[in-house]
Order: structure tokens, then sequence, then C-alpha cells
């Protein structure tokens, strides 16, 4: 499905976030690696509040901005990160290098993932997967479907409508 | 004149180009590869040296190439949205270097102004006068001014190792289209005036 919204994602909230981490001593001199999340979720607390996004939301896409393979981005992943959340895991399983959102719903006999990314295509920046009994380690097996979206929030409700309906019971399914 | 209300920057463009740069694999791997090589490399002679420069230039074309075609999307002077992006996804990584360099040639006074100016979130530096009263003007981003996010900078005679030197002048603009047009007329007042001295 492709949208033609424009995105309302509040990008400057991730020039700003950036920048206040980086321009901040604590980030390039030797702080601790604990001090150093704990900073940048408190600018990505502040910055999250004013803009109305949420504070893992933004700390996620700020990270994709980023060379994944620098601290930066580890960091910035890992203030995002709530205990008991099943985030990083079921991102990981579906293989999104960009995932913003992932939950895996246990719904009946089948294990469901869904998960809400950003993808390259400048009309289109976001993504909804759904996988449906997919292993990682073989590719053959399960069922997978995506829509595009150009606006976030678009995303993210097709992302929380999907999620809630394969929370539903399944008899009023 | 009254300032803007509303920023008009085009942040999403900043998103756009960075996921183009790592989409693109040779930027990072392939930089990185060649790096390591001539590290490894005991014996390097110019064949290793011709290599790795050729390897920097593709991936610095490349890259031009992706900030070419964000400024054109966007409507955004290509220098801007390449300072703008390497600053967000890390000045001090390989991306981030290749997204400064993209944009400067080798006349370009931008970094050595930027860094004697002392901003680490300029995106437009130069030097009007380099003789003494040494003029600079630049145009940064204030992220920590939520309301007015763009800073007209213009520093006469000063020097970052003796704070106590010369005079600056700062004003702050919500719109970064105004902002840069205060910065252009700023840099031309100050040409025009030193163009009457000599």
């Amino acid at each position: 499905m492709q949208e033609q919204a424009k995105d309302r994602f509040p990008y400057h909230a991730v020039v700003e976030v950036a920048h206040r981490c980086r321009i901040d001593d604590m980030i390039t001199r030797d702080a601790d690696e604990e001090t150093v999340i704990d900073l940048i979720r408190d600018h990505v607390a502040q910055v999250a509040a004013r803009h109305e996004v949420e504070p893992a939301v933004l700390a996620r896409v700020s990270a994709t901005m980023m060379d994944p393979k620098t601290l930066s981005a580890r960091w910035f992943m890992q203030a995002a990160d709530a205990t008991g959340d099943d985030f990083t895991a079921t991102a990981r399983r579906m293989g999104y290098k960009a995932m913003i959102k992932a939950t895996a719903v246990d719904s009946g006999a089948s294990r469901v993932e869904i998960g809400l990314a950003k993808a390259g295509a400048a009309d289109t920046p976001w993504i909804v997967v759904e996988h449906i009994d997919c292993d990682p380690r073989d590719p053959d097996t399960g069922e997978s479907s995506r829509a595009d979206y150009a606006d976030y929030y678009e995303a993210e409700a097709a992302f929380n409508a999907t999620v809630e309906r394969h929370r539903a019971p399944r008899h009023l399914m | 004149m009254a300032k803007k209300t509303e920023d008009t920057f085009p942040y999403a463009a900043i998103a756009d180009l960075a996921s183009l740069c790592h989409e693109d694999y040779l930027i990072t791997e392939r930089a990185k590869f060649h790096a390591h090589q001539a590290v490894l490399n005991p014996v390097r002679n110019r064949v290793t040296e011709r290599a790795e420069f050729q390897a920097r230039q593709t991936v610095l074309n490349r890259v031009r190439n992706h900030v070419q075609t964000v400024a054109e999307r966007y409507d955004i002077p290509a220098d801007v949205i390449a300072r703008m992006t390497g600053s967000v996804v890390g000045p001090n990584t390989v991306m981030g270097e290749y997204l400064f360099s993209a944009v400067e040639p080798e006349s370009n006074d931008f970094r050595e102004t930027a860094t004697r100016m002392g901003y680490a979130t300029m995106v437009k530096a130069t030097t009007v006068f380099t003789d003494e009263p040494r003029i600079e003007v630049g145009l940064a981003r204030n992220n920590w001014n939520v309301n007015q996010r763009w800073t007209v900078i213009e520093h006469i005679g000063t020097d970052p190792d003796r704070p106590d030197r010369g005079s600056s002048g700062v004003d702050d603009y919500t719109d970064f289209a105004e902002a840069l047009q205060v910065f252009e007329e700023t840099v031309e007042k100050y040409r025009q005036s030193v163009g009457m001295k000599m």
C-alpha cells in the first residue's frame, strides 16, 4: 500500500538530540558507558517530550542515522531499551537493521512478529512488517508481508492495529 | 523586518541523505577495508597508495552524487545539507568525514573558519578578511534555543587563543531561510566594506 501523505515525523528532534549529545563533553571524553547512556536518555526524554514523540522511537531513529558500528549508535539503541522489552530480540530475528518498533505476539499456534522500520525510499520512508512463523535460520518457512508508508504516524497506527489484531482472543477474530 | 516564527528547514532531507549513504555499501565498508589493508601492508608502495586514493575518490563521488540528489529534491544548498547530515551521523566517523569532504573544494575555507570560530554545529562559515582585523562570518545551528534554532555569528579581530581579543555578535533566527539570507547579506556587507578600504 502506498500512502501519499507527508511525513510528519519530527526530524528536527533527531538533529537536536544528536547535536546536544555530541556537544556535551561527557559523550566524547572519558565518562563511563553507563553515565553516557544515562545522559543520552535524559537528552532524548527532554527533546521527545517537547516534540510529542516516544523517547524510544526518537532514540532509535537517531541511531539509524549514525554509522551502525559506532559507539554512538549502540549507545542510542541501549538508551531506548526498557527492561523486559522484547524489541532487541524481535528486531534481530526479523532481520531489519533500521527497526524502530518490534514486538512478538503468541497468537495461538503461530508466532507472530510485527515491526516498524525506517526504509530508504524517499517517498515512503516507513514500513510495517508482519512475520508469521518465520525462522531467520530457515528462510523458506513462514509468511511475511510489508506495507509502505509516507507518514510515520500512519505507519505507527498500522503497527499498533496489527499488534492488537494478533493479540485479540481468537474467538473474536 | 519581523522575524519568521516557523523553521522551513527540510529536516527530512537529513534522514534521506543518511539513509542513501548507509545503503551504499561502498561508503563505509569498502573505505574501511582499504584503510585496513593499507595498515596491514608493510610495504606501502605506489600501487597501494593509488588503490587507496582511487577507492576514496569513488566513495567521495558517490557521496557527492547523493548530496546533490537530496539537495535538489529538497531545494536546499548542497553544502548545508551535507554538513547538517555529517554532524548528525557523526563528524568523526568515516561517513561523516566523507559528507564534509564532499562539499569542500580545496579552496574552501569552511573548516578552518568553523574551527577558529569554535562552533561544532556550523553549516556555513567564511573568512571575509584575512588581515587584521580578521573578519569571520558563520551560520550555525543552535540546539539550546528551542524557538530560535539558527544563529548568525560575526567575529571581528577575534583569536581563539586569546578570548579577550576582538568583538563578536550573534543573532538568533527561527527560520533557516531567513538566517541564510542574513548570513549572505552580512558576508556581502563586509566584502564591500573591505573592498572600499583596499
